[in-house]
């Protein structure tokens, strides 16, 4: 947050450089000059939201050109968060945060289906990096690089809408009805499709009990 | 309470995959300024797009350079241009209410009259100025397209009687005049505008239920009523002659007589090598023969 210092030592807030409010979310004069296609309430809503959906879209896209990937979709993702701004409704059932993250759920999932095959869909077939690791062997530094392997390795096998409940449950601790609303389908789904990411990568991380 | 088969998994462990990288410094910069090149943002101390500064042509940002100056410099223009519009009819309506000849100098603005405007006249000004912007970009965007498929098809557009065509011609309203394998295509668009494009196959003319067109070929002449259809063009001695009017009939007058055509039928032209293409279809199979049997009774075959 910016702050402009008068000769008199007082601290003026500017309006578009508000908190958010204890919620993490932004607050409703800053939403509203975003509605209105403010330059300044627009780049506060993307430096308030932009960590989060770096993370969701960073775990949700693998490959070696992952970071550039991630750039493009998550500036994708913000224009379509100010296109469909207006639309949004504050008092709904959905925070802006996680409508923000569905839209950025949606838009990777959609990627992932038009770019990139699904390599390990298979549930029967083995975890990649489960046989691979030796954590006895190694130190702790690289007990843990394995450890993220694994779970990477897991997570990338997965089907995309698999891949998407399991990261916005475990990591952006979304509500099964938000996750739902989020990838289109009933919360049954969700909780069976979670229940199968788990057991995966309860499969991938076997090799720490050994 | 939420329920699932698996219990949830360590978190510490989870916490181990974390592949998040930093968004880069001037992230939020990027997607405001491509926001900027689709829609007309607003200056940072709130002032609409339309009232924000402009040096050469550029709307100046809070950050410095607009990439999406050139766009949003015409839509604020076009809605500065707007909003001077109704500024002029409103004074206008104000300073001579009675529509006299005779008008009076104008008062000076008062500033309180300005401060004391309700806030609610003002967003309805500004929502009757936004539903006029997006009218324009509506009409503009429709004109950017007819150019576009005008461009990409040669659709060339000719003055009524005449031009500097070399194939084909319009002679007077209604008639065009196409040479030896012509193609030509007929595109209206309002009354008085035809837009002929040549080697495209076709002519498409929009008719009045009185208004007849005549195209004259190599072949023969055509005349044909009705409210739209397609005539292609042929070659001397091959191809066809088909007039597909889209509502009601077509008439075609030959000279052999005239004939009534429904929607889809065709005109074979008799003059072409049809004796040698004769025999060369004897000598095909038998089933090739009768396909080709049914498809001449298909068409109605005339003599020009």
């Amino acid at each position: 947050m910016t702050a402009t210092t008068l000769n008199t030592s007082i601290t003026v807030s500017r309006p578009a450089e508000r908190r958010p409010d204890r919620h993490g979310e932004l607050d409703d004069l800053t939403l509203a000059r975003a509605r209105r296609g403010e330059r300044d309430a627009c780049r506060a809503l993307v430096r308030l939201y932009q960590r989060r959906v770096f993370a969701l879209l960073a775990r949700m896209l693998s490959g070696r050109d992952r970071q550039s990937w991630v750039e493009d979709l998550a500036q994708e993702t913000f224009l379509r968060v100010f296109r469909a701004l207006p639309s949004f409704d504050r008092n709904g059932p959905a925070k802006l945060s996680t409508w923000i993250l569905t839209i950025a759920t949606r838009l990777s999932i959609d990627e992932l289906r038009r770019k990139r095959p699904q390599l390990h869909s298979d549930p029967a077939a083995p975890v990649p990096g489960a046989i691979a690791v030796a954590p006895e062997q190694a130190d702790d530094l690289l007990r843990r690089k394995r450890i993220a392997a694994a779970i990477e390795a897991a997570v990338a096998a997965l089907p995309a809408d698999n891949r998407a409940v399991f990261v916005l449950r475990e990591y952006h601790g979304m509500a099964y009805g938000d996750i739902a609303e989020a990838v289109r389908c009933d919360i049954g789904t969700v909780k069976s499709r979670l229940s199968r990411a788990r057991a995966r990568l309860r499969q991938a991380l076997e090799f720490l009990r050994q | 309470m939420e329920h699932t088969d698996e219990a949830p998994l360590d978190p510490g462990l989870l916490a181990e995959w974390d592949p998040t990288s930093e968004p880069p410094h001037d992230f939020a910069d990027l997607v405001v300024q491509r926001w900027s090149v689709e829609s007309p943002l607003t200056a940072a101390d709130g002032t609409s797009a339309s009232t924000a500064p402009y040096i050469g042509g550029a709307a100046e940002s809070s950050t410095g350079a607009d990439m999406g100056a050139p766009v949003a410099w015409w839509k604020a223009s076009l809605v500065g241009g707007l909003a001077a519009g109704l500024v002029a009819v409103l004074g206008l309506a104000v300073l001579n209410p009675a529509g006299s000849d005779t008008m009076e100098p104008p008062e000076p603005p008062r500033v309180a009259d300005t401060a004391a405007a309700p806030a609610a006249s003002m967003s309805e000004d500004v929502a009757a100025l936004e539903a006029q912007l997006a009218a324009a970009q509506a009409e503009l965007s429709k004109l950017r397209a007819l150019h576009a498929s005008c461009k990409s098809s040669g659709l060339a557009k000719l003055p009524p009687t005449g031009g500097d065509a070399p194939r084909v011609q319009l002679a007077g309203r209604g008639v065009v005049l196409g040479a030896r394998g012509a193609k030509v295509e007929l595109r209206r668009i309002d009354k008085e505008t035809l837009v002929v494009a040549q080697d495209l196959g076709s002519a498409e003319y929009q008719l009045t239920a009185t208004e007849t067109v005549l195209v004259v070929t190599p072949a023969g002449s055509l005349t044909v009523r009705g409210t739209s259809f397609t005539v292609v063009v042929p070659s001397e001695g091959e191809g066809e002659v088909t007039i597909r009017p889209k509502a009601g009939q077509a008439v075609v007058a030959t000279a052999s007589g005239t004939a009534t055509l429904m929607a889809g039928e065709k005109v074979a032209i008799a003059n072409r090598a049809e004796p040698k293409a004769h025999k060369r279809r004897k000598a095909r199979s038998k089933s090739r023969l009768k396909a080709g049997n049914k498809r001449r009774k298909a068409s109605a075959v005339m003599t020009f």
